[in-house]
């Protein structure tokens, strides 16, 4: 056994090197020649400053722009702590909160009718970082968004058609709208409907 | 449930069994030593490995050698991660200076990753290095390749007759980690990669958003994780919400194809098992046994999340699917992956036993939480890699001993005759699986430090504690996470289960192949219980049912089948 005691050692030590170090090693470098901007996290700009990842979610809370769903990853949307809620569907402390995020969304957007509230835009994802939101959340949130902002409906409802993130290769999941890129098009709209507005509630854009 | 989430369900698990077909003889020709188109590529580092280890290639083992050497070399390997693990903080690639992990929750997290459950009682992102990651992956590919070689050994005893050596263990192992394991890896790490899985060394990244509002954003080798996570069955992911986390499952599409890395190679096993044993219509039939199973799970899951909460229903949301609105049960799913792949995703990582997530399993509708545990608690609908065969097989032992009873014949299973050794034995690899889920269940459902755990009040409770023990014992790693594993309690019992559970089944199917290797093969008679066929394929199904459900519906019914008509009832716990 000694003399096969030796082989494993070695076995160990030669697999270690191989599948922890030289394949990580090999992937890292694979991402840096060719896929430099997924490796660093698919990580956007604007004036040369980091505004976050586009598969992310962040947190946007404003009424002013569109917001995404519960999160329970930290204190909402923390990067390094995802998490999702873990409560069970009769879980009695669970549905109170959901009827305060129900009524919520339906005082601050009138003109849905209770029992019409989007599921998804009232429970939490299960990482709390998810940035989708259903196109029935979107589309209940434009009349809100128009009366604070000032933009037309038709065009914020012509901006949520516009940017449905659709079944991929016609298929694969479901449409919805990713929030950070649909606050972003609603930061360039309001930048030339109201400027002053526009420094208020995007200031990273605006410097 | 909609038209087009079916049909992304049946595309994804054609895709995947069409694939498999091919890859079961790739394995078969790994396995038989034979010529495979990659041997040019591979040959030269295997035997340059054969020459640095002394290994010859000609010297094969006894069944006990083989097994004995797989054991010192798994704890081998265990201990050095679980030692790089607790000195993290002396080690490279630790931005963030974490502390080292302490000894309980390590002493669970290396067991863990090393029987190929990947239970984590931890957050990847808040409390390991990347370098401690790193090590973590070494374990993802080396445990895969312990149930593959296992497996491997017990089809040699199959086929094999009057002989004494089961194979090579070293050889096994080499060619199941440089033919198998590195090179899809590698192919579906860059895949991962492009589709928007870091792969950088940095830990965390600080932005501040459009409104201002300041985020940081966990990042690291991400990527090469999630390849061998899914193809190695493991599950363990770099996040603690594992593919839930954007960052290992970008998309839809790197979704479904996370369910393919699952799913695709415990497939393939049960084909290149037909060709090793050259009886492809007895492992069509056990396909079709597998599939059935699956098939049934994932529609039971598809229509209870599709139908979605009662009692949100009730408060004023909208849970039925229309055009823009997916409706269903959202909490804890990703709305881009839908409810239908979330469904999928979910039965098939119980049923290939990796135990990735991609939404929070404790948030699931009662029943469907419910056919999770089932899943794993029969641990044979495909299976981890090698063991799910392994348990198949062991099922069938018993199913031929029953059914010889039946007819009052000595049972014979391909062509040996099955004595009193083999029934024990394949008795007691399944007698061990439910005592272990089931005993310990049961102590901690009656001490303090095991009900503290516990997040969700009423039956729900019991299910997360359950689910637990089934998973750890399964070698499953999925969670109902909830229950807050990082206790001192937890920690170490999870440690003995997950040990249990893992090598007490390998051990005495190990023992089977070394009995049935010795024996002569006896010819087909008229008398021959046919192994392919409805009538095999009924009576392995029955037994299935049988075992499984006699074994653990009690407890079942105290879970989740109790949240169900409590539910119904409009009953809420507090």
């Amino acid at each position: 056994m000694a003399k096969e005691l030796i082989k494993i050692i070695k076995m160990t030590v030669l697999l270690y090197l191989l599948c922890s170090i030289a394949y990580t090693f090999l992937i890292w470098g694979v991402g840096k020649i060719f896929f430099p901007f997924q490796a660093g996290g698919s990580i956007m700009y604007k004036n040369s400053k980091p505004i976050g990842s586009m598969l992310i979610g962040e947190k946007f809370t404003s009424p002013y722009i569109f917001n995404g769903r519960p999160s329970y990853a930290g204190n909402g949307y923390n990067g390094t702590e995802s998490s999702g809620s873990n409560y069970a569907p009769t879980n009695g402390k669970y549905i109170a909160i959901e009827k305060k995020f129900i009524d919520n969304f339906l005082k601050e957007n009138p003109t849905v009718k209770k029992g019409d509230v989007p599921v998804d835009i009232v429970t939490g994802s299960g990482s709390g970082l998810g940035p989708y939101i259903s196109i029935a959340a979107a589309l209940d949130q434009v009349p809100r968004i128009s009366k604070l902002t000032g933009i037309k409906e038709e065009t914020l409802r012509k901006l949520v058609m516009e940017h449905i993130s659709g079944r991929q290769f016609g298929i694969f999941g479901t449409p919805g709208l990713n929030t950070d890129k649909l606050n972003l098009m609603l930061a360039g709209i309001l930048k030339v409907k109201n400027k002053k507005l526009f420094k208020k509630i995007f200031p990273v854009l605006a410097d | 449930m909609t038209s087009t989430g079916i049909l992304q369900i049946s595309l994804v698990l054609l895709i995947m069994v069409l694939t498999a077909i091919p890859l079961s003889r790739y394995l078969a020709h790994v396995f038989k030593y034979e010529h495979t188109f990659l041997d040019k590529l591979i040959n030269p580092f295997e035997n340059l490995t054969f020459k640095f280890l002394k290994v010859n290639k000609e010297d094969e083992m006894t069944w006990t050698t083989y097994l004995k050497i797989g054991l010192v070399f798994n704890f081998l390997m265990a201990a050095i991660v679980f030692l790089i693990l607790h000195y993290q903080n002396y080690l490279p690639f630790n931005q963030m200076h974490y502390p080292g992990i302490p000894w309980a929750l390590d002493f669970n997290t290396a067991i863990s990753f090393i029987t190929n459950t990947n239970w984590q009682n931890y957050g990847g992102e808040e409390v390991m290095s990347n370098f401690s990651q790193m090590a973590l992956v070494f374990l993802q590919f080396t445990s895969a390749a312990t149930g593959l070689v296992f497996a491997v050994a017990f089809i040699r005893g199959i086929i094999r007759h009057e002989a004494k050596y089961v194979g090579n263990i070293y050889v096994d192992f080499i060619k199941a980690i440089y033919r198998i394991f590195i090179p899809l890896s590698i192919i579906f790490a860059i895949v991962m990669l492009s589709q928007g899985a870091p792969q950088t060394f940095t830990m965390q990244k600080k932005v501040t958003n459009i409104t201002g509002t300041k985020q940081t954003l966990s990042v690291g080798p991400v990527a090469s994780m999630v390849s061998i996570e899914n193809f190695g069955t493991n599950g363990g992911g770099f996040y603690d919400v594992n593919a839930a986390q954007p960052y290992e499952n970008p998309n839809p599409f790197t979704n479904a194809l996370i369910i393919f890395m699952m799913g695709v190679i415990p497939i393939a096993l049960f084909f290149m098992y037909g060709i090793m044993i050259d009886d492809k219509k007895h492992a069509w039939t056990l396909f079709w046994v597998a599939a059935t199973l699956l098939i049934v799970c994932v529609a039971v899951i598809y229509s209870q999340e599709a139908a979605g909460n009662p009692f949100l229903a009730h408060l004023g949301a909208n849970v039925t699917a229309a055009k823009y609105n997916p409706g269903g049960n959202m909490e804890g799913k990703q709305e881009h992956l839908g409810i239908a792949q979330t469904s999928l995703f979910a039965g098939a990582t119980t049923a290939f036993t990796t135990g990735n997530v991609d939404s929070a399993h404790d948030s699931f509708m009662p029943l469907s939480g419910m056919i999770l545990m089932v899943e794993m608690m029969l641990n044979l609908i495909f299976g981890g890699k090698g063991v799910g065969l392994l348990n198949m097989l062991t099922m069938v032992i018993i199913a031929v001993f029953i059914a010889g009873l039946m007819v009052g014949r000595t049972p014979e299973f391909l062509g040996k005759k099955i004595g009193k050794k083999e029934v024990t034995l394949a008795t007691l690899a399944m007698f061990a699986h439910a005592f272990i889920i089931l005993v310990p269940f049961g102590i901690a459902m009656s001490v303090p430090a095991g009900l503290a755990g516990i997040f969700n009040p009423g039956p729900h409770g019991l299910s997360e504690v359950l689910y637990a023990f089934t998973s750890t014992v399964a070698n499953n790693g999925s969670a109902f996470a909830g229950l807050n594993g990082d206790t001192t309690f937890y920690n170490v019992i999870f440690g003995f289960t997950l040990m249990f559970g893992r090598y007490i089944p390998i051990i005495c199917q190990v023992a089977i192949a070394g009995a049935l290797i010795k024996k002569k093969r006896i010819p087909e008679s008229a008398g021959t219980f046919p192994e392919h066929g409805f009538l095999f394929y009924s009576v392995v199904m029955g037994t299935i049912i049988l075992i499984g459900a006699l074994t653990f519906f009690p407890a079942l019914a105290l879970g989740p089948i109790a949240e169900h008509f409590a539910m119904v009832k409009g009953h809420l716990f507090y």
